[in-house]
């Protein structure tokens, strides 16, 4: 548990774990579905048709790894902005970032901005407008550590949301289409093109989040420990906040808002493996990529053919399992 | 000899309101010195200014010679160490963790603590006598016990300076003295410098070499003890009355506090 020191050592062996669960949880998602394909043959890559070929390649691949992208994303994006604000309900969709992120993206819908790359860009700008948005209104409020922040989130949340179904309520058949599609997070659309885009941001962020674990460590202990231990307290929180604005903007860009991710999947892994954001950051990703891989496999096979919203399942199995874990932890905190 | 810091004429303010305003001492190598003042008369803001926290809108503090707000937090970090009044326990970590903290500033961006810096962490906690305490989380702790953990990761620092910041509030009077007995044998077996803000006038009295008055912001006086704990001083810089005698075992000032009654004594 989180008595024990944390060492190179153990990053890399619980990362290691984590990291088969993500394969396993691959294979799974790649071989089952309205078509199976048994792992076996997924492994060996052996007796394939070409139906089959097709629907591994061009359907489920791209989708399992957007899934995993997401889940990465969402969960990193709430182990952080859970320790600069020392709030354990600090998540990117609580705090308004996701609805920001799909604004931007309805908004390039609705005026048809199509060029490429021109969607996940608003996506993205949305996203830093709502964070720099929530940061000023609960300064102002002089209350940057309390629920004021949150409390903030969610009422630019609401706003947004309600921008949004006003931008629902006046567009077209087709449009509404596409639209529908941010609003309750979804994975099916995930392509190769949209893949290439996501990876370097998601794992240059990473990395630089990673770079800054000790300094996350020191934060949420407040801030003025952390500058009294070393820590460049406004440039960190900045830049921390950029990163995680640009990895969920794009994220949401393309997979719609899915919610409770950012907030389940950090406090599973603070209560199994301790505080400390050197061992959190790895595993809070890596699980998170594997649930999301699993969230989504659930969505298209439980009413199969037909499909849930992702954010049906993340919601469902999150509320219940994360109270069920609330009443177990060792490691508390105070509102 | 240049002083080991030297603040000159410093001032700080939030917003309008001048917190501290022309504040002038220097701090030698090896001294042990007491701010002593009411709530509100600025000595934390003091403090965070000679550690680099806050930067003073007028005036300078140097360290040794040279400008401190030309240092980053890290330099600053392994030169001085300030002990306050924490903190968030959101991060809920072990007293160890704590204590390694203090090695922060000495960390590479993807560094781990290394065997050097476990055996400094070690050697604080048992400094601190805090070592039997290692694995529990800082919540569990009661207050004594945390300002202690607070102390052993400022040692962790290996700093020149430690600044406290009311390292005796909310503790029992066995502790107050575990605490001071604690500074007190850093400063002579270590050669810390340190400077304690505090408003317990007897305990300071006790142990400091030398004492700075501060009200509203403005050093009051500053001296020895024996000079500086008089009836005239206290009595204007905390606006009650006091008695002043000696304390018999130490030779130090000692006060007692003068209530309606004694004053028709």
């Amino acid at each position: 548990m989180g008595s024990s020191l944390i060492s190179i050592k153990r990053v890399v062996s619980v990362s290691g774990v984590l990291l088969f669960l993500l394969l396993g949880a691959a294979l799974l998602g790649l071989g089952l579905g309205s078509v199976r394909v048994p792992v076996w043959k997924l492994v060996t890559g052996q007796g394939w048709d070409d139906t089959s070929r097709a629907i591994l390649w061009e359907l489920r691949l791209p989708r399992v790894i957007m899934a995993a992208l997401v889940g990465w994303s969402l969960s990193v994006g709430g182990v952080v902005f859970q320790a600069l604000m020392r709030n354990p309900l600090a998540e990117p969709f609580l705090l308004g970032i996701s609805s920001g992120a799909a604004l931007g993206a309805v908004a390039a819908i609705l005026f048809g901005v199509v060029f490429w790359g021109g969607l996940p860009l608003l996506a993205f700008l949305g996203a830093l407008m709502t964070i720099t948005l929530v940061l000023i209104l609960a300064r102002k409020a002089r209350a940057i550590d309390s629920n004021a922040l949150i409390l903030t989130g969610v009422i630019i949340n609401a706003f947004f949301a309600a921008l949004i179904m006003f931008a629902l309520a006046t567009a077209s058949g087709e449009k509404l289409h596409s639209l529908l599609f941010w609003l309750y997070g979804d994975l099916s659309r995930g392509r190769f093109n949209d893949i290439r885009v996501m990876i370097p941001v998601i794992f240059t962020g990473s990395l630089v989040l990673y770079g800054m674990a000790r300094s996350f460590n020191l934060m949420a202990s407040g801030d003025e420990v952390a500058s009294q231990l070393g820590v460049e307290v406004d440039r960190a929180k900045w830049t921390a906040l950029l990163v995680v604005s640009l990895m969920c903007g794009v994220t949401v860009a393309f997979s719609g808002i899915i919610g409770f991710v950012g907030l389940l999947i950090p406090h599973l892994m603070r209560m199994a493996f301790g505080p400390d954001h050197r061992l959190l950051l790895p595993a809070s990703g890596l699980f998170g990529a594997s649930f999301m891989i699993g969230a989504d496999l659930l969505a298209r096979t439980v009413i199969a053919p037909s499909e849930l919203p992702v954010g049906v399942i993340t919601a469902f199995l999150g509320a219940p399992f994360f109270l069920y874990l609330l009443y177990l932890r060792r490691r508390s905190w105070s509102l | 000899m240049v002083p080991l810091i030297e603040v000159e004429n410093i001032g700080y303010r939030y917003n309008h309101q001048w917190v501290i305003k022309g504040v002038t001492f220097t701090l030698g190598q090896g001294e042990l010195v007491g701010l002593i003042g009411p709530n509100g008369s600025g000595k934390t803001t003091l403090l965070k200014c000679l550690n680099g926290i806050l930067y003073p809108q007028e005036g300078r503090v140097w360290w040794e010679g040279r400008s401190l707000s030309g240092f980053s937090h890290r330099q600053i970090a392994r030169k001085m160490a300030l002990v306050s009044q924490e903190t968030s326990l959101f991060f809920c970590p072990t007293v160890l963790e704590t204590v390694l903290m203090g090695r922060n500033p000495y960390l590479k961006r993807f560094q781990f603590e290394g065997p050097k810096d476990l055996h400094l962490a070690e050697e604080a906690m048992d400094l601190a006598d805090v070592r039997y305490l290692k694995e529990r989380l800082l919540s569990e702790l009661s207050s004594g016990e945390r300002q202690r953990v607070y102390l052993a990761r400022a040692l962790c620092q290996e700093p020149r300076v430690m600044l406290l910041d009311e390292p005796t509030a909310f503790l029992d009077i066995q502790h107050q003295v575990g605490i001071l007995d604690l500074i007190f044998r850093l400063h002579q077996e270590k050669g810390l410098t340190i400077l304690i803000a505090s408003h317990d006038i007897n305990l300071m009295a006790q142990y400091c070499q030398k004492i700075i008055l501060i009200r509203q912001g403005k050093i009051e006086v500053s001296g020895p003890p024996d000079q500086v704990i008089s009836e005239k001083w206290i009595e204007k810089v905390f606006e009650t009355r006091v008695m002043v005698d000696q304390n018999p075992l130490t030779r130090t000032p000692r006060i007692t506090l003068l209530g309606e009654r004694e004053k028709s004594v």
